[in-house]
C-alpha cells in the first residue's frame, strides 16, 4: 500500500527488490505441512501480487529445501542466485535479471551467502568464481548494476572495492539494522532492519556517466591529499639529495613523475566537475534514501488482505500436531 | 520605397510562415527540462531484506 501511494504520488517508474531471507525464520524447518510452510507460501503469493521485480535466494530461504523455491520459480517468481549450482555446476536459479526502468536498463544480480548445511544436490560457489564474468557481461548491457547479496559485510565491501561498474549492493545481513547508504568506491551499500519493520526507499536521478556525485568529490579530495603527500615527500628527498647515491636520484624522479600524473588527474577532474552541471554524460548520479517505518495498523490493499485471510484459514485447519 | 515592388515582403512570405511554424512547434514540443541538464532517468527503488529471518544460518 505504501509503495502504491508513493508511486501514484510521484509518478516515476520504480523497482521493487528484496535481498532474501524472505521465507523462514530459522535455518531448518521440518518437512510436511506446517505453519512455517504455509506462511512461506503466503509470502510468495503476497510478493507476486505486489509485482516484486527480483528476490535473491538467501540462506534462510533454503530452510525447507528446494521444492518451494523451484515450484514458485516455474510459476514466474523472480528468484535470483548466481552462485547456487546443481550437480553439473549449472545455476539452479536465474543469475541475473535485466529490467527496463523508463529510459534505462537495470541489471540485477543475486548472490547467496554462506550456510552451515546445504540441501542435497546443491553446491554454493564463492563470489570470486562467478561474479567477475557476470559483471563484465552485464555492465555492457545495462546502465545501472545492482547486487542483491546475503554475503558477509566484509565480502560486500571487497566486492565494492573490486568492481566500480557495480553501483548498488542491497545487503541482507542478519546482524545489521537499518544501514544508511555507505559509499565504497563507486558502490552504495545499504540494507534495512530485519523482520519487515522498515521499507527501504531510494529516489535516484541517474545519468549516463554512472558515477555517484559523492564519489567524484571523494575522488577529488583523495587526489588532493595524495598530491600533498607527494609534495611533502619531495621536499624531504630534496634536503637529502646531496648525500645519496644515483639510484636515490632515480627514485626522486619517479616521485616527481607520480606528482605530475596526480596533478593532471586533479586538473581533469576539476574541469569535469565544472562542466558537470550542464553535461548529462558527466553529471553525477544523485540519490536520496529513506526508511519507511511499517506498522501493523497501516491499511492493507484488498488483494493482500484476502491472501492473509486465506493463509490464516489454512493455518486453523492444520491438525494440532502440525501447528 | 514602393511596397508594391517589394515581392519578398515580410510575414506574407511562405518561407517565413514555415520558419515561424517550426519555431512555434519547437517551443511547444521540446520540454524545458530537455534544454537543461535533466537526469537521464529519475526513478524510485523500494528494497527490503530479512523479512522473516531472525537467526544467523551459520551460528
Amino acid at each position: 500500500m505504501q509503495i502504491k501511494n508513493i508511486t501514484t504520488e510521484q509518478q516515476k517508474p520504480y523497482l521493487f527488490l528484496d535481498s532474501g531471507n524472505l521465507l523462514f525464520k530459522q535455518a531448518q524447518i521440518a518437512g510436511g505441512p506446517s505453519r512455517e510452510q504455509l506462511t512461506a507460501a503466503g509470502i510468495i503469493k503476497i510478493y507476486t501480487a505486489m509485482k516484486v521485480d527480483a528476490v535473491a535466494v538467501a540462506p534462510l530461504d533454503l530452510a525447507s529445501g528446494l521444492a518451494l523455491l523451484q515450484t514458485s520459480q516455474k510459476q514466474g517468481f523472480p528468484w535470483l542466485s548466481a552462485n547456487l549450482l546443481d550437480q553439473k555446476g549449472l545455476p539452479l536459479f536465474q543469475p541475473v535479471r535485466i529490467k527496463k526502468i523508463g529510459r534505462i536498463k537495470a541489471g540485477i544480480i543475486g548472490l547467496t551467502g554462506a550456510l552451515s548445511t546445504l540441501p542435497p544436490g546443491i553446491t554454493r560457489a564463492e563470489w570470486q568464481t562467478v561474479l567477475p564474468a557476470l559483471i563484465e557481461k552485464t555492465s555492457h548491457q545495462c546502465d545501472i548494476l545492482i547486487l542483491l547479496s546475503s554475503l558477509s559485510p566484509a565480502e560486500n565491501q571487497a566486492i565494492a572495492q573490486q568492481f566500480p561498474a557495480l553501483h548498488l549492493i542491497l545487503a541482507a545481513n542478519l546482524g545489521s539494522g537499518n544501514m544508511n547508504p555507505q559509499q565504497v568506491n563507486n558502490t552504495l551499500i545499504t540494507q534495512t532492519d530485519r523482520q519487515g519493520k522498515y521499507q527501504g526507499f531510494l529516489t535516484i536521478d541517474w545519468n549516463r556517466g554512472g558515477r555517484w556525485g559523492k564519489a567524484r568529490e571523494e575522488e577529488f579530495n583523495n587526489l588532493r591529499n595524495r598530491l600533498g603527500a607527494l609534495d611533502w615527500q619531495l621536499q624531504r628527498m630534496e634536503k637529502r639529495k646531496g648525500l645519496q647515491q644515483p639510484d636515490y636520484i632515480e627514485k626522486m624522479k619517479q616521485v616527481e613523475r607520480d606528482r605530475e600524473t596526480v596533478a593532471q588527474q586533479i586538473k581533469f577532474l576539476e574541469q569535469s566537475l565544472a562542466t558537470a552541471s550542464t553535461d548529462k554524460k558527466t553529471s553525477p548520479c544523485i540519490f536520496n534514501n529513506n526508511f519507511l517505518a511499517l506498522q501493523r495498523s497501516m491499511p492493507e490493499a484488498p488483494e493482500i488482505k484476502a491472501i492473509v485471510t486465506e493463509i490464516k484459514q489454512q493455518m486453523n485447519s492444520l491438525t494440532p500436531i502440525n501447528k | 520605397m514602393n511596397p508594391e515592388n517589394n515581392s519578398t515582403c515580410y510575414s506574407n512570405s511562405p518561407i517565413s510562415n514555415v520558419l515561424f511554424f517550426i519555431l512555434l512547434l519547437t517551443i511547444l514540443l521540446v520540454p524545458v527540462t530537455r534544454l537543461h541538464a535533466a537526469p537521464l532517468q529519475s526513478f524510485l527503488l523500494f528494497y527490503s531484506n530479512n523479512i522473516q529471518g531472525e537467526t544467523e544460518p551459520c551460528g
